[in-house]
């Protein structure tokens, strides 16, 4: 098992920033250092790994320590002042569990674990709703029995009477179902006066575990949403409760609240409301769902959380969220002037054991180093961090057609759900993840990594997959540049506007507006662009406004995806954008931008492709030049074959511009190669690669406005035959007279009719 | 698995031949019956699911025993130095755990 993982908090630095590194460490000491990444596959097949030393000042050994992970999302108000003078207490939210049979969850608690002191509306050890209350010594919990459905609403509503010692809990279904006995209530009595009291702060979907290096610790961890929080400083009747359930409520109830609050404000923020007037606000911790529905949505006043906030006012908190790790830096490194824009790693070595932390250097902003740049899509990094395709979901083996391979960092990743999820993942819960945080260790971001979907030999998915691209371009002495597309999003076209090509990576498929507008703008401005991928600029994404180092995805309607969210959210809660994949938001799908949009994947074995129609085209004259093969690509590191693991097609229905010339197509591809499910509107047979001639990749070139051009691949496994016999081949020769005249500045003039 | 459900997976094909096209050849297209058997015992859950770990990259690969999501996988006893020989020793086992059949080397 792992015993060192570590993170930074920047990816994407440039000369005079310093980044601080973040170890886990369980040996004595460890040695760090920092190489250039260039080449991180470690298949005998392929060219050696290539990861160049470069002296920094960080180098050296460092002390090693233990770090851990605080997942789980909760709310945390400070409110110390509310409580003063309070003995009696009520608590009331409506609720929806998803694991009410899980064992203790706080929904609501004022509860310190380490003294178990507090007073807390909990999912009892019973899967029924209850009230817990000690004073350190007597400790009673009182639940109503009858446990709760999941994913259905209650109200949820617990009181204590400090002068009576009378316990009240009541649980209420907002639809009541033959068979099912759901509702009820239970009182009890304790002792009078009890002294409940502690200095835990008000915490929701969570108890207090106290706080470890300025971390809050959520113990008793609640899944699933709550809307409409009140805590109430008085025993109240089940009336008086009833009263507070709704978003107005009499003077006389409202001089008793500690607080009431409204999570449909702030949807794209951390804040949580306290609308009762006494300002008792909080945040929220490790980024739990926002922008989801409450127990009022009708589905009738609109879909967006903008339409009618009300129908909103609920949050979806997870015991495996988790935002930023918060980790003690154990060393900073100031990117010196004048370092080399590219792929770097800072290396960690400990008793034969090695890991990496990946960071970009890129160049100073508006001063490029080179013509050329690679866009390193830290975006689809982070969708893929610590992705559990080999250890979630069975089906997966179908997917691959061939034994499933784990690799150490999954082993790990499986048994430490506390480093967080993919945006590929299910919650423990088994809702979709739609956040994923880079300031955490993300394992499959790093040289000599392996993944489930790459087909061998290699074995590579995204960023180490990639390597075959940057080592091809300095087996060529290309110089480049390396830009992430964080930068993109925040920089727009301008960090895009003096080179005169962009490389992407193998699968640049998460992309936010801000990203698709500069890449568009790029390319009708003169710009070159050679997408070396597949399933390229396929999700919609958004980035938080004010939380670093987040990306969020609604897999909203359609398209090939992982899970589906619920009605009504379908809207990005960061930015209130409609979710989901590019070709349905107006004229932006793939084919728009690159000429090629996904089509299908599979992930057994790859084919070639052949010459199409365009090849003959006087247009392409260049990309062929030199090269007399009918067939391209029928080798390679991926699979065997330059087209294969996911496809991109080209068609004018889709978006492809009409000029575009479709230089070659790939195929036939094996039935594990499947049409995507976007295209099929009945499902239907003769839809694998065997036998549907949509199962295939394009290799597309189209001249765009002042001078640019765009050429595309449409083939994730593409890459993995750019080094195969030593980076002498067919498709390697293509890819540099593609390359070779897209930095000719000479513009590319647009085909007359 | 009953032994009616092997023949409606290979419809007559024999099962000696079928084998024999998966030992030759693990991975990429297969026959229609032998990929519709296949696809049928890859059908585990991940709890109990047979898989591999790889514990020398490109080098060494030991058979290990999934148990769910979140739960330690147990390693089982086969260590193996190639990926087409980790697959037939699945398969095999597969076999054994569906249809009740030995399979020799
Ligand atoms: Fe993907």
């Amino acid at each position: 098992m792992l015993k060192i993982t570590g993170y930074a908090d920047r990816v994407s630095a440039m000369p005079g920033d310093a980044i601080r590194f973040m170890i886990n460490c369980e040996y004595p000491d460890y040695q760090a250092s920092v190489v250039r990444v260039v080449q991180g596959d470690t298949a005998p097949e392929a060219p050696p790994v290539k990861l160049v030393p470069v002296p920094a000042a960080i180098d050296g050994r460092y002390p090693g320590r233990p770090q851990v992970i605080h997942a789980g999302s909760f709310g945390r108000v400070d409110c110390e002042r509310g409580f003063a003078g309070v003995s009696s207490l009520s608590l009331q939210a409506m609720i929806f569990p998803t694991t009410p049979q899980k064992g203790r969850q706080a929904i609501l608690s004022k509860w310190d674990e380490a003294e178990g002191r507090g007073i807390a509306m909990i999912v009892a050890a019973d899967g029924s709703l209850g009230i817990e209350i000690s004073d350190g010594a007597t400790r009673k919990v009182l639940s109503v029995g009858k446990p709760m459905l999941s994913r259905h609403w209650y109200f949820a509503a617990v009181s204590y009477d400090a002068v009576t010692g009378a316990l009240h809990v009541h649980q209420e279904p907002q639809h009541d179902f033959p068979t099912i006995d759901d509702s009820g209530s239970a009182s009890d009595t304790v002792p009078a006066g009890l002294s409940w009291q502690n200095a835990a702060p008000l915490l929701f979907a969570a108890s207090w575990g106290g706080e470890d290096a300025g971390r809050t610790i959520g113990r008793a961890l609640y899944n699933g949403k709550i809307d409409r929080p009140r805590v109430s400083g008085a025993s109240l009747s089940l009336a008086d409760m009833q009263a507070l359930r709704g978003d107005l409520w009499s003077e006389r109830l409202g001089g008793a609240l500690i607080g009431a609050w409204d999570f449909s404000r702030d949807i794209p923020g951390i804040r949580m409301d306290d609308v009762s007037g006494r300002e008792h606000h909080g945040v929220v911790v490790n980024m739990p769902t926002r922008g989801v529905t409450g127990h009022n949505f009708t589905g009738e006043d609109g879909m967006c959380w903008k339409d009618r906030p009300t129908q909103w006012s609920a949050i979806h908190f997870h015991d495996d969220d988790i935002y930023d790790a918060g980790w003690q830096v154990d060393f900073s490194l100031t990117i010196p002037e004048g370092m080399k824009s590219g792929i770097y790693a800072v290396r960690i070595e400990a008793e034969g054991e090695e890991q990496f932390v990946t960071f970009v250097v890129r160049p100073p902003r508006g001063k490029p180093g080179s013509k050329l740049a690679f866009l390193f899509p830290l975006a689809t990094y982070m969708a893929y961090a610590n992705e559990h395709f080999g250890t979630n979901d069975g089906l997966v083996e179908l997917h691959l057609n061939r034994a499933l391979v784990l690799h150490p960092h999954q082993q790990f990743l499986n048994e430490h759900r506390e480093y967080g999820h993919s945006l590929y993942d299910l919650h423990s819960d088994g809702s979709g993840v739609c956040y994923s945080s880079r300031l955490r260790p993300v394992l499959n971001l790093r040289p000599k990594v392996e993944a489930n979907h790459g087909a061998g030999p290699s074995h590579l998915w995204l960023f180490n997959a990639d390597t075959h691209i940057t080592s091809w371009l300095e087996n060529f002495d290309q110089d480049y540049d390396v830009i992430t597309d964080e930068d993109l999003h925040a920089e727009g076209h301008g960090l895009l506007r003096d080179y005169q090509t962009v490389v992407t990576a193998t699968h640049p498929e998460y992309y936010t507006k801000e990203m698709y507008d500069a890449v568009h703008r790029y390319t009708h401005g003169g710009g070159r662009l050679i997408y070396l991928g597949g399933n390229g600029f396929y999700w919609r994404i958004a980035y938080h406004a004010t939380q670093p180092g987040i990306i969020e995805v609604r897999r909203s309607e359609g398209g090939s995806r992982a899970w589906e969210p619920p009605t009504g959210e379908y809207y990005h809660s960061f930015t209130g954008e409609y979710g989901g994949m590019w070709r349905r938001q107006g004229n932006r799908s793939p084919n728009h931008l690159v000429g090629v949009g996904f089509t299908a994947q599979g992930f057994d074995q790859s084919s070639p492709y052949r010459r199409a129609e365009g090849a003959a085209d006087p247009r392409a004259a260049f990309i062929l030049e030199g090269i007399e093969d009918e067939i391209l690509g029928d080798f390679g590191l991926t699979g065997g074959g330059a087209a294969g693991m996911e496809l991109d097609r080209h068609d004018v229905s889709v978006g492809s511009p009409p000029h575009s010339l479709v230089i070659a197509s790939s195929g036939p591809h094996t039935e594990a190669h499947v049409f995507v499910v976007e295209d099929m509107l009945f499902n239907f047979m003769g839809a694998t690669g065997d036998v549907c001639d949509k199962v295939r990749a394009d290799l597309v070139f189209f001249e765009t406005p002042q001078g640019g051009a765009v050429f595309s691949v449409g083939s994730i496994a593409y890459s993995g035959a750019l080094p195969w016999n030593n980076f002498d081949n067919n498709i390697s020769k293509l890819t540099l007279n593609v390359l070779r005249r897209f930095m000719d500045p000479t513009p590319f003039p647009m085909p007359t009719s | 698995m009953a032994k009616q459900d092997l023949e409606q997976l290979i419809q007559g094909r024999d099962l000696n031949e079928l084998v024999a096209e998966f030992r030759a050849k693990t991975t990429g297209q297969h026959s229609p019956a032998l990929q519709r058997l296949i696809n049928r015992i890859r059908s585990e859950p991940m709890t109990g699911k047979l898989a591999l770990l790889c514990t020398k990259p490109h080098e060494e690969w030991r058979l290990v025993q999934m148990n769910g999501r979140g739960k330690p996988m147990t390693l089982l006893g086969g260590i193996y130095h190639d990926l087409n020989d980790a697959e037939w020793a699945i398969f095999k086992l597969r076999m054994k755990r569906h249809f009740d059949i030995d399979l020799q080397d």
